[in-house]
């Protein structure tokens, strides 16, 4: 399946190895880890939170706006992939399958933490300066409060497109919604994005 | 896990050099306790009426027996009373005098064999052939 992105002037092919969600982690390393659950292995539960959680964690604060309830996500996809280790063996893509999971149950989060929501003083750090690079700190404070500006369904088209390099197709699938709908999302949140950081509205 | 600043599809890539922060340090004890004490806890066995609900064959087999119900109840009702065919009036049971007279109320009218029908006139005598009367003896009026 071929995705045309006309904003982008590039058509990305569906479903190559190479432009799966796990790119720094091995494939092989949650399958594994799966299958060890499965079999009721508890040392597999580390070596999945290590391949997975930072992952989880991401989309999860993207998702929710909040570091408390995207630690609450990360605990509740773990006991759901503790509840379901009898089903993990037909997970055909590990990874976006735990993707869509966190995805779900930040949603659920999100909206049962809505009756306590309170205003952060310094805003959700959506973002941090990678290590290599010194000059991003203020950066990465300008846009992460930008970025709260945008709704959860743009920030997390944008999550998956950047930091996972998912496929829209993928991130349809991710978020249970058709290819052209999260291709949409991430246009609109990235084309605001820039016109906020233009200082334009 | 940042993009790399030279993609092509981001001209201008607003998030390039930055990244999304990782789980806390301590998260990673709370969740691995919480779901080691998952693991070992015996997994409980769903109760028969949610095994029911969540069971797909078995939701088929509750549609399936719905709508064998239904198809039964069709089959069998229709035939009893025949199409086109008003049902009878219920008639009174005999033996009770006032029951007979609704009897005779709700019984279909028959036709006198012995009426005249419609086209003869008051005066003429009926078409249909009948008896001739017997001739009465005059009287002597003297």
């Amino acid at each position: 399946m071929t995705v045309p992105n006309e904003e982008l002037g590039v058509a990305r092919t569906e479903e190559s190895p190479e432009s799966a969600a796990s790119v720094t982690v091995p494939r092989e390393t949650v399958e594994k880890a799966f299958a060890a659950l499965t079999a009721g292995d508890p040392d597999a539960l580390e070596t999945l939170y290590d391949a997975a959680a930072d992952r989880i964690y991401g989309l999860a604060l993207w998702r929710t706006g909040s570091a408390e309830d995207a630690s609450d996500v990360v605990q509740e996809v773990f006991l759901r992939i503790v509840e379901a280790r009898s089903r993990l063996g037909r997970v055909k893509e590990p990874f976006p399958w735990l993707l869509g999971l966190a995805h779900h149950v930040a949603i659920d989060v999100a909206r049962r933490s809505k009756r306590r929501t309170t205003v952060p003083l310094d805003g959700v750090p959506f973002l941090v300066a990678a290590e290599h690079d010194l000059a991003s700190p203020i950066d990465a404070a300008r846009v992460s409060r930008l970025l709260d500006r945008l709704p959860a369904a743009q920030r997390d088209a944008i999550y998956l497109k950047h930091f996972e390099e998912c496929t829209f197709a993928r991130i349809g699938r991710i978020t249970g919604v058709p290819a052209f709908t999260a291709a949409s999302r991430y246009r609109l949140g990235i084309g605001k994005l820039r016109r906020l950081l233009e200082g334009r509205r | 896990m940042t993009r790399k600043p030279d993609n092509p599809a981001t001209p201008a890539d607003p998030l390039a050099g930055l990244a999304p922060p990782g789980a806390p340090p301590g998260l990673k004890a709370r969740v691995l306790v919480a779901a080691r004490a998952a693991l070992r806890a015996e997994p409980e066995r769903p109760d028969r009426w949610s095994l029911l609900w969540s069971s797909r064959p078995l939701r088929l087999a509750w549609a399936a027996s719905f709508l064998l119900l239904l198809a039964g109840h069709a089959v069998l009702v229709r035939p009893s009373r025949p199409q086109g065919q008003a049902a009878a009036p219920a008639l009174p049971r005999p033996g009770n005098e006032a029951d007979d007279e609704l009897a005779a109320v709700g019984r279909l009218p028959r036709l006198d064999p012995d009426a005249r029908p419609l086209s003869a006139g008051p005066g003429e005598p009926s078409t249909r052939s009948l008896p001739p009367l017997p001739e009465q003896p005059k009287e002597n009026r003297t």
